[in-house]
């Protein structure tokens, strides 16, 4: 063995082969680091010093530049502008997710650039088409939605490149690309900020994004080429690649969910002061993102050094700037932050330590994902973004926040060091500059692990972004409370015995969603309107990856990607998600037990049956009409089971399935029997609730349903259009409904198309209840209503995702199709989220923050129809509170009387609203004035 | 003499199955329960929507609406005839080889088609087992290359003085000069299967019976858009259709891939010479004269469809004219009841053009004048009644189809709507027809002016849907408009292979270089 040879089995064993096939160069540069003194210390200190100094710089100058634009535009436009660099960072955050992987693994840049741009300009068509309704959405002005989409095919790119210039550990190149931006930027926005006011800023934004682009691909372009890795090698590394990006993900996410949810939770001065020291926080933290980024890039050799260096930099890093936070004055942070936040010394200190703790994990938790961990990391992190969002939704003052992201940072710190201790120390990360990753110095192990990287991210870049983009569009625009959700908000403040005993008394719903919103109420302590809604939220958003997978596993990769985007920006499935009901759960469990059915008939393993019996049983004990889906389902097993009993018996027929259908219904029974006594006692309540009239648990019925009498051939469009187009005003329903010969046209496409037996039965599961409600609306008119079928609606996501994806066999039609529904489906989203006229949207929140604002404790709310008892309750005012029925209060001196009505088209509140008007009126009370909301109107009486 | 004990009657059974597979996989095979169950529903679905628009207060507009229900009748006519060939969906027992081995003369017409398509037929025809096998090239160009071909395969090349009266008259020369009982003919693009003997004398065994004819195969299905369209309608066709008429005793020949009896032949005169579709007219004398016809549903030629519109246009124009010619034969035929209506039924389907101009036509008037066909009707009542007829008569054509007929083959059918009109038109003023040679090989340039008509009337529904648009956008003009729109979406799919570059085709469709066709006696029937 030679001297290099022995050198370097003492840094790594068992990669001996791939070593001498090295060249010779390459080796002797590894070990000669690896052994290497004080020279490779200093070294690695001066290029990461020098990068971490040029982040900064260029955050200095981003500073200044939204200084100078704080001047020279308008307020207004100032906050687009603050609103536009929001998007802009979470796109670029999202993107460089990949940084990190691209890092470890140069290679991975040449291969997923044609792919991050395509995804980039298709995403880029489509926020240009939808340019007018997002601006509407989003209140931005369209020009700033167009450069937005303009900006969106740089960020992918801009990440790869970047990775790239960490994994050679170009100094020059990271450097070049960091400070071109805000260089560039500033120079732009300031050439045009006079002639073309915000526009010009905006372009300066965009430019500046695609000149570091420029710069990065300039200087990886002149690098030499890494070279495709064998197909056999990637299986190995997917996960770890997965768990890198995602672990970066969450610390990311980590980083900025507390100042957006204590915005959110806490009183307005506590959540200006916690913005203030976030703006601190956030600052010194983006300081120090490119430490371990530049030591992802080095060669494994030197794996030691580099994180030495990097945890000491972080370290110092930190730790200055909360040296220079605890010693500055008071009159500096008011003048830096403003007159405000003078005094906010004592909260910046804490958060600026937490904050160096954050940027340590993210150092230990890079080095952990070298070490082929990333699935440790990954699980660490999520735990730490858990235990924050949980201290954070029970926070109450700035205070609590702090001690929430404090706490996530400890567990991070703490954790991250434990498992590193646990890993030992061999050393893992980083490949040669300009070998072939495969046979890179790093040996066998992380050349495996490198390969796999590259195919994870292959897949799950643009999952991740398409369910980044769901989740913002489900956090975007909000409605107020509507009334069932504040019955279930109200249910969820009792105790558990108190909630059961509701449920069986006076619901119609199985138990399974309030006990989750029970538990996170009591969990967390407060009933925002976040809060109640983060469990739909959260599944709804999983329901976008959820869905990928689904596809993905039942149809291939291009299916998966474009039922998930589809998903992402579905208007019911956004609806849904934004609700603190259970239709979310519904359309969750239905796509997984469709999906373990499908896979069950495939190849019949028990696992499926599992997961099929488990996810079924759930939607049960979600809402009771899951039981429809479920019938056609096991309905479809019983066929498949005398299919094959009739077949021809043979080596190659597939198992039976009776044996394990018969298990999976005793299972089901057996799990569904806690439901037998909700069943008995709900069946009474609906009874009585239908006979009688304005009973809260069937409150909205009225405007759900689409006419009395009879079901007729408009209520089906209704459907279809609400499931898969969102719920619009009346006058827009005629119009889409008019347009009904396009399903002449759909049947005719789908001449020799229907032969394939997992849509039949998708179609099956999904079409079957909504036929058999059509016929018991003749007999129950509410019935026919997509509430009560909302499993329709990802089943035909599905479907229509595959069909998407594959039905052209032409590269045009391949994108046009998709892309034609996504843009479809996101103008009914913008129809459905902002038109007020839609009948769906009770603004109650205006309304009563209204009456909140005007009245005093002096005062007296007068509200109908009764139902809104727990509405009332949710959106509290300082008045007295009275249903319409009650007495008509008495005229006082200086006493207001507000009327709030709602469900006004309802003859019987109607006429009660009217005859409290008159009532009021003869008291002497003059009405002042009248507001509209949507579907909510306010009469004052002083 | 080994090859004629491999061929005796004993061994047939095995090869051919994988044959019936494969022609099962594209050609469907009879789901009696299935297809009762969809008519009877069908024939509700008529009832309830007929008898509900055939009310006297439906009647909006009386012209349009007289327009309406003459096309809506027309339609259902033929969608009346289709499900009662699919109520007959049989499949016809197999019937072992004749034997001992009969001689069999072997006929290909060829006209002006190249040597690159005439050769593989040559080559396959001769190597045809199970019969005493004589193959005549009968070569109306007179090209010495194809004497070359001939010799090469030790085949007879024939020509004759004076080309009249085009295939007909090419064959029934070559009848003159030849004497087997029976005469195979194969389009001399049309590749047969090496049992394509094997498979069909023995139904030439059956007394009467004058011929036995196979589905005609497009094998290039998979590389042209149209060829795929047109195999689509030739799959409805042969599958089905075929052998529901096969089931009725009135399957009528198609030309190619098919073997007569000579005494049939002989009994009316050879192929009848002054028609543009001589085989359907020879079909129809044979059948008046008593004779029997067969039809075996299995792929046992691979021939070429139409590789670019203007090809498929002249074929469609052949075929339209010819039958449409031939309809006041067929009314005046002595034939019994069922077999002059099936025969009917085959010729007037190329009246079904006018039903669809008058389609197009209704929402032009509608937005343009205002004017309605029906009236008294919401949408609501008029979809109840319609969406179970339409959507069942489309399930109907699927099942029967098996799979095969897509949108694209309908769309192709729509959008050569004006072809049935012209053809209609030059029958009417008498107007002789020439026998155009469907050309076998496709031009790779785009060919928009062979679909000039459907261009027109695309830019025509296009116009008037915008000019609605801009007088109003009430509910009922975007309806309207839907319409149009719809029926542009389906012209456009129907011309789209006439209007794609051929770089546009080759990029999408599965191009190979190599020889679609059963070319070697290697090569397996490929899967559908």
């Amino acid at each position: 063995m030679t001297s290099t040879e022995l050198s370097r089995s003492e840094t790594s064993t068992g990669a001996q082969a791939l070593e001498l096939s090295a060249p010779s160069g390459r080796i002797a540069s590894t070990t000669g680091s690896a052994t290497g003194g004080r020279g490779s210390w200093r070294g690695l200190l001066v290029s990461q010093g020098v990068v971490a100094a040029t982040q900064v710089g260029a955050g200095v100058v981003n500073l200044l530049l939204s200084l100078v634009m704080a001047h020279q535009l308008a307020p207004r436009q100032y906050a687009h502008l603050a609103a536009f660099l929001g998007v802009y960072l979470l796109v670029h955050t999202a993107a460089s997710s990949l940084t990190p992987a691209v890092a470890m693994d140069p290679s991975l840049q040449t291969r997923l650039a044609p792919r991050s741009l395509q995804l980039g300009l298709l995403l880029a068509v489509v926020v240009a088409i939808a340019a007018p309704g997002a601006a509407r959405l989003s209140g931005l002005p369209v020009s700033a939605v167009v450069l937005m989409a303009a900006a969106l095919p740089g960020a992918g790119p801009l990440a790869l490149a970047r990775g790239r210039l960490y994994g050679e550990q170009h100094v020059l190149g990271v450097s070049a690309t960091l400070a071109s931006e805000p260089l560039v930027r500033t120079a732009v926005a300031l050439a045009l900020v006079g002639s073309l006011g915000l526009t010009g800023a905006l372009v300066g934004v965009v430019v500046g994004g695609y000149l570091a682009l420029l710069v990065a691909w300039s200087v990886t372009r002149r690098l030499p080429p890494r070279g495709q890795v064998a197909a056999a090698d990637r299986p190995l590394g997917q996960r770890t690649a997965a768990f890198t990006a995602a672990s970066f993900l969450v610390v990311a996410v980590i980083a900025a969910q507390d100042v957006v949810i204590a915005g959110r939770l806490l009183p307005d001065l506590d959540s200006g002061v916690f913005a203030a020291i976030s703006t601190l926080g956030g600052a010194a933290f983006f300081a120090t993102s490119t430490i371990p980024l530049m030591m992802l890039g080095n060669p494994a050799g030197r794996a030691r050094q580099a994180l030495g260096s990097a945890i000491v930099l972080t370290a110092l890093g930190s730790l200055a700037a909360v040296a220079v936070a605890a010693s500055l004055p008071d009159q500096a942070y008011a003048a830096l932050l403003g007159e405000p936040y003078a005094a906010i010394r004592w909260a910046a200190v804490p958060y600026l330590l937490a904050m160096a703790a954050l940027g340590l994990s993210r150092v230990l938790l890079a080095h952990l994902c070298s070490l082929g961990r990333g699935g440790q990391a990954a699980v660490l992190a999520c735990l730490a973004a858990g235990v924050q969002l949980l201290l954070l939704l029970r926070a109450t003052d700035v205070t609590g926040a702090v001690t929430a992201t404090a706490a996530a940072a400890t567990v991070l710190l703490i954790g991250s060091t434990g498992l590193l201790l646990r890993a030992g120390a061999a050393p893992a990360y980083g490949p040669s500059p300009g070998g072939h990753p495969a046979a890179g110095a790093s040996g066998e192990v992380t050349g495996r692990r490198r390969v796999g990287v590259g195919r994870w991210l292959q897949a799950a870049w643009p999952l991740l972004l398409v369910t980044t983009v769901g989740a913002g569009l489900r956090l975007l625009v909000t409605r107020s409370i509507w009334v069932d959700e504040a019955i279930s908000i109200q249910q969820a403040q009792q105790t558990f015995g108190q909630l059961i005993h509701q449920l069986i008394a006076n619901d119609v719903h199985p138990p399974l969603f309030a006990v989750v919103l029970w538990a996170v109420v009591h969990l967390t302590g407060s009933t925002s309107e976040l809060v109640v809604r983060m469990p739909a939220l959260v599944v709804g958003t999983a329901l976008v990856p959820i869905s990928y997978a689904v596809a993905r596993d039942l149809w291939g990769r291009r299916a998966g990607l474009v039922s998930a985007i589809l998903f992402a920006v579905a208007p019911i499935a956004i609806w849904y998600s934004q609700e603190a009901r259970m239709y979310a759960f519904w359309m969750l469990f239905a796509t997984v037990s469709a999906w373990a059915q499908l896979r069950v008939l495939r190849d019949g393993r028990r696992r499926h049956w599992a997961i099929f019996t488990l996810a079924s049983v759930a939607s049960l004990w979600t809402q009771w009409f899951a039981a429809l889906p479920l019938m056609v389902q096991h309905t479809v097993f019983l066929t498949e089971i005398v299919r094959r009993r009739r077949g021809r018996p043979s080596a190659a027929a597939p198992t039976s399935l009776l044996k394990p259908w018969l298990a999976c219904v005793a299972v089901s029974l057996a799990l569904f029997a806690p439901l037998m006594p909700y069943l008995q006692a709900q069946v009474g309540n609906v009874i009585s609730a239908s006979a009688a009239a304005g009973v809260p648990s069937q409150a909205g019925t009225s405007v759900s349903s689409t006419g009395q009498g009879s079901p007729d051939i408009y209520a089906v469009f209704a459907n279809l259009i609400w499931a898969l187009w969102g719920y619009h005003s009346d006058p827009v329903m005629v119009l889409l409904s008019a347009l009904w010969p396009v399903l002449l046209l759909g049947s005719f496409a789908m001449l020799g198309r229907g032969r394939d037996r997992e849509t039949t039965v998708l179609l099956l599961t999904a079409v079957l209840p909504v036929l058999f409600l059509f016929l018991a609306a003749f007999e129950r008119r509410q019935f026919f209503e997509l509430r009560y079928f909302t499993s329709l609606v990802p089943l035909l996501l599905l479907v229509m995702g595959r069909t998407a994806a594959t039905w052209s066999r032409g590269q045009l039609g391949r994108v046009l199709l998709p892309a034609v529904l996504t843009v479809s489906l996101l103008s009914g989203l913008a129809d459905q989220q902002v038109n007020t006229a839609n009948p769906r949207v009770y603004d109650f929140r205006g309304a009563l923050t209204f009456v909140a604002d005007r009245g005093d404790s002096n005062d007296v709310m007068i509200y109908a129809p009764v139902f809104l008892k727990d509405e009332v309750a949710y959106y509290q005012t300082a008045t007295s509170v009275l249903p319409v029925s009650g007495v008509v209060p008495r005229r006082a001196p200086g006493r207001r009387v507000f009327v709030l009505g709602s469900f006004l088209d309802d003859k019987a509140t109607s006429a009660a609203v009217g005859t409290a008007l008159a009532q009021l009126r003869a008291t002497g009370l003059r009405l002042a004035q009248v507001h509209t909301f949507a579907n909510v109107k306010v009469w004052e009486f002083s | 003499m080994s090859t004629a004990l491999e061929l005796g009657p004993g061994r047939t059974d095995e090869a051919p199955s994988a044959l019936l597979r494969d022609s099962r996989h594209v050609l469907g095979h009879p789901r009696p329960a299935r297809t009762r169950l969809l008519i009877a529903l069908n024939i509700a679905a008529t009832i309830w929507y007929f008898s509900w628009l055939l009310q006297p207060q439906r009647v909006g507009s009386p012209g349009l609406y007289a327009v309406l229900v003459l096309a809506e009748m027309a339609n259902l006519v033929q969608a009346f005839g289709f499900w009662w060939t699919l109520a007959h969906d049989r499949e016809r027992p197999h019937r072992p080889a004749a034997w001992p081995m009969v001689p069999v003369d072997v006929m290909i017409p060829r006209y002006n088609e190249p040597a690159s398509v005439v050769e593989p037929v040559v080559a396959a025809a001769v190597r045809m087992r199970g019969a005493d096998v004589r193959v005549h090239l009968l070569d109306d160009g007179d090209d010495p290359a194809m004497a070359e071909i001939a010799a090469r395969h030790g085949a007879r090349h024939v020509t004759r003085s004076e080309h009249a009266h085009a295939k007909a008259g090419n064959v029934n020369h070559a009848l003159a000069q030849t004497d087997a009982p029976y005469v195979a003919v194969f389009d001399c693009d049309h590749v047969p299967h090496e049992d394509f003997l094997v498979r069909t004398t023995g139904h030439l065994e059956v007394a009467r019976t004058a011929f036995v004819q196979t589905p005609q195969f497009y094998a290039n299905h998979d590389r042209h858009p149209v060829a795929a369209a047109a195999w689509g309608q030739q799959a409805l066709f042969f599958g089905s259709i075929s052998r529901g008429k096969d089931a009725m005793g009135t399957m009528f020949c198609c030309g190619t891939n098919v073997i007569f009896r000579r005494e049939a032949l002989e009994d009316v005169g050879g192929f009848p010479v002054n028609s543009l579709t001589e085989d359907f007219e020879l079909s129809l004398v044979l059948h008046e004269r008593g004779w029997r016809s067969a039809y075996v549903n299995e792929v046992l030629a691979h021939g070429l469809g139409p590789e670019d519109m203007s090809s498929y246009v002249s074929q469609q124009m052949r075929w339209a004219r010819g039958c449409l010619s031939a309809l006041p034969r067929v009314i005046r035929a002595r034939l019994p009841l069922r077999q002059r209506l099936q025969y009917l039924l085959s010729a007037a389907y190329f009246l079904s053009g006018w039903s669809i101009l008058v389609y197009m036509v209704l929402p032009i008037v509608r937005i343009l004048t205002g004017a309605q066909p029906v009236a008294a009707a919401t949408a609501d009542a008029f979809l109840i009644h319609f969406a179970p007829y339409f959507v069942l008569s489309l399930l109907a054509v699927a099942v029967g189809g098996a799979g095969t007929y897509t949108f694209r083959s309908y769309s192709l059918a729509v959008a050569s709507f004006w072809v049935h009109i012209s053809a209609t038109w030059r029958v009417l003023r008498r107007r002789p027809g020439r026998f155009v040679v469907t050309p076998k090989t496709g031009s790779s340039d785009r060919q928009p002016w062979s679909v000039w008509p459907g261009l027109t009337m695309s830019a025509v529904l296009i116009g008037v849907a915008t000019i609605g648009l801009w007088k109003d956008r009430s509910a009922g003009m975007l309806n309207n408009v839907a319409f149009a729109l719809v029926h542009v979406s389906v012209l456009a799919s129907g011309m789209g292979g006439a209007l794609l570059s051929g770089r546009a085709i080759a990029a999408t469709w599965v191009h190979r270089d190599d020889e679609a066709r059963w070319a070697s006696r290697k090569t397996t029937p490929p899967a559908g």
